[in-house]
Formats: structure tokens, sequence, C-alpha cells
């Protein structure tokens, strides 16, 4: 197989396109903005881990790999891995300080809007982002795209898959977002909410990962309908979707919640330098 | 309350047509979710054929090839058993089977492997490519696997059966884990109302 063939489009989605080049975009003209501002600042981190993870969106949902996830079940929990989890995470810790400059004047002045304008969209964020929903989400759409009448209608029906795709990215930039994003600089309040948020989406992803990987019979039969992308039996997919599911997936969640110590401990850190 | 009852009839015949129009089906219900019968391959007799060529018949389409072990041979023999238990009316079926592995499955072999399962039953290829966007029509695939020291491999496939009414429209799918006993009543069922 060439990159060029691995490259092609399994089937071409301009959403997604319209997607990666604006937010590509966005952050290149960022970063330009950064530049003006001030000529020795340093993002190279920033910038490397926002496009990796941008990069990696884009080729898990529109290159030979889309077309692996539709036909096997372990590389179909790889790309909601990327989507949910890796990507999102790296492109809130890399995204968000640069592309804020980048944004539309009136985005910026948010709540200087009118109330009629900004309610609508403000009350449904602020519901999916209560710390007590925003992890049930994050956990629950996991499990719904899993259940086994849910998973074979998605993978029979384009649009349903396109949904299932586009809810898990959407989920996992607001969950990051929440997590990571810079309402929270690391002070007191909002810490232990974080972690515990975090320590409850580690154990249910680890329990759906330890049942798929152990399970004895075979759960998702959509892929004997369908066929899968090169003979391997499906006990043995299923058990590498089990551990995709059950081992990077909790890592990732584990991650997040290290990272959100080291914010916690650098901002204690200032705030002692501050004080001596 | 007259105007109420005279309303009611007539909303109430409409209801009950529209119900006797579409009868439920024990298996998967496709009308409308997966594309209608498309190809230009060939037939076994080495004679090019497309979908309209089977226009008029009910057709049951199998995705499979002729070394298969076990899925093949299981479900036509499925099919086959079942074509004749519905008997006479069954004669207009046609069972498509479409090879997906064309290096192995000459014309030849794939007349000799649908003969024995009966005259409904017919071998139909293509070169892989032309194969792989048909499967990508009706959202399944193929692929192979890593050949050994005498040059076999093992292919994976889609074990489903999608039927087609007699205007090739798609209408119902059948998978490993249909009962045959479904697959019957529903294919009875499908070509009775295109007679």
């Amino acid at each position: 197989m060439t990159i060029i063939e691995f490259l092609t489009p399994w089937e071409f989605s301009p959403a997604l396109v319209v997607f990666v080049v604006g937010l590509g975009a966005f952050y290149y003209l960022g970063m330009c903005a950064t530049d003006n501002a001030n000529k020795t600042a340093k993002y190279y981190w920033q910038a490397t881990g926002f496009y990796i993870g941008l990069a990696s969106i884009y080729l898990v949902s529109h290159s030979y790999l889309d077309y692996l996830s539709q036909y096997m079940f372990w590389v179909h929990r790889f790309q909601h891995l990327v989507l949910h989890h890796f990507a999102p995470l790296l492109i809130i810790l890399g995204g968000v300080e640069i592309i804020r400059k980048s944004l539309p004047r009136w985005l910026v002045n948010w709540p200087a809007l009118p109330a009629v304008i900004r309610l609508p969209f403000e009350l449904p964020y602020r519901l999916i982002q209560h710390p007590v929903i925003a992890p049930v989400v994050f956990v629950g759409l996991i499990y719904l795209w899993l259940i086994p009448d849910i998973h074979f209608a998605a993978m029979l029906s384009q649009k349903l898959y396109y949904l299932m795709n586009w809810s898990m990215l959407i989920d996992g930039l607001l969950f990051w977002w929440l997590i990571l994003g810079p309402d929270w600089k690391g002070e007191e309040q909002g810490f232990s909410v974080r972690i515990i948020m975090m320590l409850v989406v580690v154990v249910p992803q680890q329990l759906l990962g330890a049942y798929l990987t152990l399970s004895s019979s075979v759960i998702y039969d959509v892929y004997d309908v369908c066929g899968r992308a090169w003979p391997i039996s499906p006990m043995a997919d299923q058990i590498y979707g089990g551990i995709v599911t059950w081992i990077p997936a909790s890592m990732m969640s584990v991650l997040g919640l290290v990272l959100v110590l080291r914010r916690r401990l650098n901002h204690q850190k200032r705030m002692e330098n501050e004080i001596s | 309350m007259k105007l109420v009852k005279q309303s009611l009839i007539p909303l109430l015949c409409l209801v009950l047509f529209a119900c006797a129009d579409k009868q439920p089906t024990r298996l998967t219900d496709v009308t409308g979710l997966i594309p209608d019968l498309e190809f230009e391959l060939t037939d076994e007799n080495n004679k090019k054929v497309t979908a309209e060529n089977y226009l008029g018949s009910t057709v049951a389409i199998f995705f499979g090839f002729t070394s298969c072990p076990e899925v093949c041979p299981t479900t036509m023999h499925q099919l086959s058993s079942i074509l004749s238990k519905i008997g006479e009316s069954a004669k207009s079926v046609n069972v498509l089977f479409i090879s997906v592995d064309p290096e192995r499955d000459s014309a030849e072999n794939l007349k000799k492997y649908t003969a024995v399962f009966g005259a409904s039953f017919i071998g139909l290829r293509g070169d892989e490519a032309v194969i792989k966007e048909m499967t990508k029509r009706y959202r399944v695939t193929f692929g192979y696997g890593e050949k050994n020291q005498q040059g076999d491999y093992e292919v994976s496939h889609s074990g489903a059966v999608f039927i087609f009414d007699t205007e090739g429209k798609a209408r119902l799918l059948a998978t490993q884990s249909s009962s045959a006993e479904d697959i019957e009543i529903d294919l009875k069922n499908l070509i009775d109302a295109s007679n």
C-alpha cells in the first residue's frame, strides 16, 4: 500500500475537512498574533501537541484507518481512543491559549453580548459541563455506542456512524476542556472536583474494557455480518478491542489526573514564591 | 359526536391500509436503507451481466468464495433447502453467489460450485476492485490473509444475505444468526407480494 492509497479517504466527508482545516488555520493565525504581541514567545511544544492532535483526528476519520475502523472491532476502539481521549487532550493542552488570540472580537467579548443571544448557548453548555453530568456523559457515550443493537445500527448506517464519531469527538473536547481548560489555573477551588471527576471516569472504563476482554462469547456480530478487513478470529478481534478500551483509555484518564495534580502543584509553588 | 365518527372511520381505514401495505418482517427490514441492486459482472458462463438481467425475479445476494470452509456452504445449503420448502413459487428466485476471491474462483469453479445447490444459484465474478466497490455500496467488505507455502490463503467476508424484490429494491437482510424459519417466512411473503 502506498502513502497515497493510505491517505485516500474511504468515504469523503466535507464536514471533517472544513473542521480540521478551519481549526488548523485558526491556530496558525493565533500563532501569528502571538508573535506580533511578543517576539520572544515560545510555544513549540503547544503547537506540536495541537497539530499532532489535529492530524490524528484526520488520520483516524479520513484515511484507510477509517475503513479499517468500520470493519474491525479493535481498530474501531482505537479510533474512539483517538477521537475521545488522545486528540482532544492534546488539542486542549496545546491549543487554548494560542487559539484564543485569533478568535473574532465578538466571541472574545462573549459576556458582553445580550442575554437573548447568550443564554440559548450557555444554558445547554452549563448543563453538559456540570461536574456531575460531564463525567456521566463522557462514560455514558462510550457505553451507549457499545450497546450491541446500537453498535450494529451505527456500523451499518453511514449517518449513525458519523453521528457516533462526531459525538465522541465533541464530547472529548468538552470534557478535557472542563478538566484542563484555562478556566482553572490550579487554585484550590475546583481542584477536588476535577480529581473526583477523573477518578469517576477511570473505573467504568476499566470495567467495560475488562468485560470486553474477558467475555467468553462474541458480543458484536456486526463484524461477521459485514465482514472483517482481514481474516482474524472474532474472539481475537474482541479481545484486542477490549484491551484497547481497558488499558490505553484508562491510562489516558490517569494521565489527565496527573496533569490536574501537576497544575495544582505549580499553582501552589507560584503562590508560595509570591508570598516569600 | 357524529362529526367525530365520520372523520374517525376514514382515518382508521387509512391506518389499517397503511399497516396492510407493510407487514412486519422477522428479518431486518432494510427497505430504503440499503441501495438498490446494481452491478456489472460476468456470470459463471463468462457472460457479461448487469442487475437488469435479474429484474423480475426476487434476488438474494451473498458475497463468498468457493474454497470457503464453513460459512458459505452452510448459508448456501440453508438457502437451497428453504427454496425447496417454499416450493413452486420459489422457482423465480435467483441466488447470486458473488465471488470475493476472483483469483481462485474461475467461472468454471463457480459453475461447479453453484450446481450443487440447484438451478436458482448463479455464480458471479469480477475484478477485485469492482467487487470492492460493490461491497462498499452495501457497507460490507472482504480481505485476504497471508499465503501459506501451498499458496492457500484465508478470506474474510460478509456473512449477510441481502434480499431484493423483483424491482431490484433492497428489502431484507438475513445474517448468520437468522433462523431458517424466519428466512423462509419472510422470503415467501416477499415472493407472494410481488406475484
